[in-house]
């Protein structure tokens, strides 16, 4: 049973990595079998040279004679420091081309994407069109489209905690790391919708911190992109009554308004009640969202917590605000009038 | 038949003590190995009680047994106590008993550093579990404790950072006297190139855990002072930098992982002899071994890093895959011992058989995650989870279980039984299999590890409802271990000196020994001389 059970476990293996959705992944597909095949002869040969002693050279019963006292010559340790080492040699050789045509930057990327990952969600921003996508914490998951057979570069940012990008499809991670922004490069050639994951242990809802990649045709890509950007993002909405003071409640890493407005001309009260445990929150205004001028930001508030700051007089308008750490999935617009 | 003499002239006469007082203040090596063994196998209890929460947590998708925060405490807690409170502290214990055996020694080179080293583990492995009753819970930030993540946990955190401290002095300090004992207090005739090859492993641990242990000091009192004293090393928001804490911990980290294996090789490398009647095949192949794997571990920690985009991951890729060698060589030293043996089936060396049968899986599936592109697939995933358990249990566990099952007659006198001890072969080594061999596939097809939930969508169920089975079959076989235990105390002892026709010096002594080990030593010559003196003995009777 030993026998059967042992010798079926590589078997096993096969035909079980992802098939890839592009040819980086195609890449990582086949090297994964290279290791296979290098990794199979010697688990064949260690299960089966023990399997075939146990079986041949159990001792008999009333056979009280000493097996040989090989003590083992150079010879044969010489052979076992060869062997391993000229299997090590060829796997090298193998992986070192596999991760650089991986790691490799690929020249001319059609779509640019800042995608930043926070406690417990992402956010996509299409640099090109001035266009972002958020998913929100423990409710929907970011969306977020790629054009088929376009080189998309992305720069993965985060602005709290340790996260990993994670696409089993693209047989890909990457680390998303606060103070240190990795870039990478892709082209799916797959159309499809895919399932993403952060990889990296984050804290409390690290399991709920998904993303779904859908990649599509471009004309189908641009469509979407168009009608993300016509629906009210932050920095475009509108809200009334204006009033000296305003109120920001956190929870579940959401803002619960989208909309806030003040008088113009005089410095307006803002109250931040930060319902997060343990989080850090702070309010932050822009001249837009594409980030252009920062004109307020205000000290964190770590959960449990309430305060209220005095935000600097500003001319009418309207403006576009967020939670720094959470980016766009804690974002509005300010209408000051 | 020339033996040498040993026993002190005089022992100082001692005023009657309780057997509990004893205990509790012994500096007897015996006394303390025992009560490592004890002491790591109830953490064991606890951490594996901890695994079978999480399988049961796992066992269907949107399960609630556990809560996230508890889950999240429970897989860190359960990580924690099992690498520095159980493999390590049961390695040392098994050191700690049978070392100064092995090399013909009295005592340990200081007995009462051995004390100390010994009574910090439970101090500081009840440090840890003491953030359960904090306000805030214990620590959740991984048995990794990844920074920035570990800066915004509770008191939890800090009690899980002291902890680690107080366990990592005794590892060092344990790990400075195997040192001196080993190079000093060996018996006359016992050159180094005669030293068993347990003993040798202990050595080769205690020279990486003196090496690589005060990197994880650092660690953790860097965590600490960014925790509390202001400073900001690792948090990016105040100028610090989170590779600070990466290539402190890893270097740490990964001479841990042979920390933890080493002394199963040790282990393994006594049993399969004994049983097989053959001496070790290339003794000095298996030394050298050792050595390179000491050496090369150094180089290696790199690969826990190379999603995230900061070390040159060729270089490192190729002295992980380098360390494969002298690894691999301990397997062919291993079968060719066996070769033309012949086999004895006790459960030692069953345990001892199927430690070389699952190792050999950690290690392959091990080559996958060296190579760094492969490595972008799986890593964070449950594929690493797999191999990690069949590295730690069934490799470090199963050679663990065999030294239990070899050693057990030695500190005791009593023999384990032998029906019992099948059974529980067989059922860790099926239960392990069905519990971790899926987490292959799991990892493959894109369960990240640490969730503490999934969707029935995601396509895991099935995997992990088998993984959940496989792990009751493992419970099972630890309380068939229990059970055990418990019969066995009852019998009487019966094993004499040399029960199983044992090679080394520690089955040169009456079974369980006198408290200064040897009445005499048999006549060094070879790295076997309680064989030599076997064959010498029967030689004299067929001429009388």
């Amino acid at each position: 049973m030993a026998v059967v059970m042992l010798s079926a476990l590589p078997l096993l293996l096969t035909g079980c990595v992802k098939q890839g959705i592009s040819d980086k992944a195609v890449e990582v597909h086949n090297l994964f079998y290279v290791i296979l095949w290098l990794a199979l002869p010697v688990f064949v040969f260690v299960e089966g040279m023990l399997l075939l002693s146990i079986v041949r050279f159990r001792k008999r019963r009333g056979d009280d004679t000493s097996p040989p006292q090989t003590p083992g010559g150079r010879g044969a340790l010489s052979a076992f420091f060869a062997g391993p080492l000229a299997i090590v040699i060829v796997l090298l050789l193998f992986g070192e081309t596999a991760v650089s045509r991986v790691d490799r930057d690929e020249p001319h990327p059609g779509e640019q994407l800042v995608l930043t990952g926070f406690q417990w969600e992402w956010s996509a921003r299409y640099v090109n069109e001035h266009v972002t996508v958020t998913g929100k914490t423990n409710n929907t998951p970011l969306t977020m489209e790629l054009p088929v057979d376009v080189t998309t570069r992305v720069e993965l940012r985060s602005t709290d905690v340790m996260h990993e990008f994670y696409v089993p499809d693209l047989l890909f991670m990457k680390n998303a790391i606060p103070g240190h922004p990795n870039t990478f490069t892709i082209t799916p050639t797959k159309t499809g919708t895919y399932h993403g994951q952060c990889a990296q242990f984050c804290g409390l809802y690290h399991s709920k911190m998904t993303l779904v990649v859908k990649v599509v045709p471009v004309p189908e890509f641009q469509r979407w992109v168009a009608q993300t950007a016509a629906q009210s993002q932050p920095g475009n909405g509108n809200c009334s009554p204006s009033a000296s003071s305003a109120t920001l409640v956190a929870s579940q890493v959401s803002w619960n308004k989208d909309c806030i407005a003040v008088t113009a001309g005089a410095p307006f009260q803002l109250t931040i009640n930060n319902k997060d445990a343990g989080i850090a929150h702070n309010f932050a205004v822009y001249t837009n969202s594409d980030l252009d001028k920062r004109l307020y930001l205000s000290p964190d508030v770590t959960g449990v917590a309430t305060s209220t700051f005095t935000v600097p007089a500003l001319p009418p308008g309207k403006y576009y605000f967020q939670c720094d750490i959470h980016g766009p999935a804690m974002a509005g617009t300010l209408v000051v009038g | 038949m020339t033996t040498t003499e040993v026993r002190p002239a005089t022992v100082a006469p001692r005023p009657a003590r309780s057997r509990a007082l004893d205990w509790l203040t012994t500096t007897d090596h015996k006394k303390i190995g025992i009560m490592y063994l004890f002491n790591s196998f109830a953490f064991f209890a606890i951490a594996g009680a901890m695994a079978l929460l999480i399988r049961t947590q796992l066992a269907q998708p949107n399960n609630d047994v556990l809560s996230p925060k508890a889950y999240n405490e429970t897989f860190t807690m359960h990580g924690t106590l099992m690498i520095f409170l159980v493999i390590l502290p049961l390695l040392s214990g098994f050191g700690n008993y049978i070392v100064p055996l092995q090399i013909g020694a009295l005592d340990m080179a200081f007995p009462r550093v051995n004390a100390l080293s010994f009574w910090l583990l439970p101090v500081g492995g009840l440090t840890i579990l003491s953030g359960f009753v904090t306000s805030g819970g214990a620590a959740a930030a991984g048995w990794t404790n990844y920074v920035p993540l570990a800066l915004q946990e509770g008191t939890g955190e800090d009690l899980w950072l002291l902890g680690l401290l107080v366990v990592g002095t005794s590892s060092l300090l344990g790990a400075i006297n195997f040192i001196v004992t080993v190079l000093r207090l060996r018996a006359p005739g016992l050159s180094m190139a005669r030293v068993p090859i347990f003993t040798w492993a202990t050595l080769s641990t205690s020279v990486l855990v003196v090496l690589a242990v005060p990197a994880l000091t650092a660690t953790l009192m860097i965590v600490f002072a960014d925790r509390h004293l202001g400073t900001a090393f690792l948090d990016p928001s105040h100028g610090g930098s989170v590779f600070n804490y990466l290539n402190t911990f890893w270097f740490f980290g990964h001479p841990e992982v042979y920390m933890l294996i080493m002394g199963a090789w040790g282990i393994a490398s006594e049993i399969i002899p004994v049983f097989s009647g053959k001496p070790l095949f290339g003794y000095r192949g298996v030394i050298a071994s050792l050595l390179l794997v000491l050496a090369l571990s150094f180089t290696v920690w790199g690969h826990h890093m190379y999603t995230t985009g900061l070390v040159d991951d060729s270089l490192f890729s190729v002295t992980t895959e380098l360390i494969s060698v002298p690894t691999g060589v301990l397997f062919f030293n291993w079968l060719f011992t066996l070769w033309k043996g012949k086999i004895r089936f006790e459960p030692a060396m069953s345990f001892a058989l199927g430690f070389v049968a699952l190792f050999v899986i950690g290690g392959i599936d091990g080559v996958w995650m060296a190579s760094p592109a492969m490595d972008y697939a799986v890593h964070d995933t449950y594929f690493v989870v797999a191999h990690i358990h069949y590295v730690l249990f069934g490799g470090s566990l199963f050679g663990i279980f065999a030294g239990v099952y070899y050693w057990f007659p030695k500190m005791t006198g009593k023999f384990l039984d032998r029906r019992l001890g099948n059974l529980q072969f067989w059922l860790l080594f099926i239960g392990f299999n069905v519990t971790f061999f899926p987490m292959h596939y799991l990892g493959l097809s894109g369960m990240p590890r640490r969730i503490e939930t999934y969707t029935a969508s995601d396509g895991w169920t099935t995997l992990n409802l088998v993984a959940t089975i496989g792990s009751y079959v493992i419970g099972l076989g630890m309380i068939v271990g229990l059970v055990n235990l418990i019969v066995t105390w009852r019998k009487p002892r019966t094993a004499t000196g040399d029960p199983w026709e044992g090679n080394t010096l520690e089955w040169a002594t009456t079974s369980p020994p006198p408290p200064h080990n040897f009445d005499a030593l048999p006549p060094i010559t070879s790295e076997r001389p309680v064989r030599d003196q076997r064959l010498a003995a029967a030689q004299a009777e067929v001429t009388a």
